[in-house]
């Protein structure tokens, strides 16, 4: 099963050796969401006077901007360091007996982190900003949950497909771009071609990307069904990631 | 407030029935068992929170 001290050890080292023999340290962990945070609301809402349509407000592009991009990132982030964690950490794989699913996990919590810190600053501005809130927020944690275990199964089986075919790497860099654009963060899927906007129930991301705007942005319920169904899949998912990796969990560590 | 009572419940509901799988049960089973009481547990949470918002 899982080792729990050594994904905390892991965690650890992995959030401090972040910003390691920089001056501010752990404060650039609040500076990069701060400035990130700054581009969306203000550059975007205030200097570029981008709005979402049917909206005056100022901040409602940014909110919508910030409602996507923060999870997105959290999501594209985690994947994109999954995928080639075996790989990353061979050296410890072959010397000491882990469970590697492990690694997965400590590379979520390290992620959750930077999201934490972020949507904390992102409610900040919202409170200060005087922005309604919805009831619904209650459901964030549960949106989160679902998130990682989307990034824990497909990072599962890239994981151990890409010790196999390196290649995988790469792919999975382009095919993160791609996800990204396929998901409706930057514009409304309303702009999109009735045929694109089909092709949507197709992406995972976007009933949770959705979701987050729904409750940020409209303060209104996201669309629980396609949630259940999405966890669902996810879990079907993560058992079928499992599966691979059990079968060639041997070849695995020969390989590395 | 009925809702963060249900969340509360539930996800306690769940707890105690994942504690008590990984207590009695097998190494590999248990990870399939769990899989299969998380996938009820966060359907159950979204579909509850629906009925209990009186969402369609």
């Amino acid at each position: 099963m899982i080792n729990l001290s050594l994904v905390i050890e892991l965690t650890k080292r992995d959030f401090t050796e972040r910003f390691a023999g920089s001056v501010l340290g752990f404060w650039w962990s609040f500076i990069w969401p701060l400035v990130n945070l700054f581009i969306y609301l203000v550059v975007f809402g205030q200097l570029m006077g981008a709005r979402l349509p049917g909206s005056s407000n100022i901040y409602s592009y940014g909110v919508y901007l910030s409602a996507g991009l923060i999870p997105w990132t959290a999501l594209a982030g985690a994947l994109a360091r999954s995928s080639a964690v075996f790989l990353d950490k061979r050296h410890l794989i072959t010397k000491i007996r882990l469970s590697l699913p492990s690694l997965l996990i400590y590379i979520i919590l390290s992620e959750t982190i930077t999201f934490l810190i972020t949507l904390a600053l992102f409610l900040t501005f919202l409170l200060l900003t005087h922005w309604p809130l919805s009831r619904h927020l209650l459901l964030l944690p549960f949106l989160y949950y679902l998130q990682c275990l989307l990034v824990f199964g497909l990072g599962l089986l890239f994981a151990t497909l890409t010790v196999f075919i390196r290649d995988l790497r790469e792919v999975v860099g382009i095919v993160l771009q791609l996800w990204f654009w396929f998901t409706p963060i930057v514009y409304v899927k309303e702009i999109l071609p009735p045929l694109a906007q089909r092709a949507l129930l197709l992406n995972p991301a976007y009933p949770l990307i959705e979701a987050y705007q729904r409750i940020f942005v409209f303060r209104d319920l996201p669309a629980l069904h396609s949630l259940s169904l999405l966890s669902l899949a996810v879990h079907l998912l993560i058992l079928v990631s499992y599966a691979v990796f059990r079968y060639l969990e041997r070849d695995l560590r020969d390989f590395l | 407030m009925k809702a963060v009572t249900f969340l509360l419940l539930w996800t306690l509901l769940f707890l105690l029935l994942a504690w008590g799988v990984l207590r009695s049960v097998k190494r590999h089973e248990k990870v399939y068992l769990l899989l299969v009481l998380d996938a009820l547990y966060l359907s159950g949470v979204f579909e509850g929170y629906r009925l209990l918002v009186g969402a369609p």
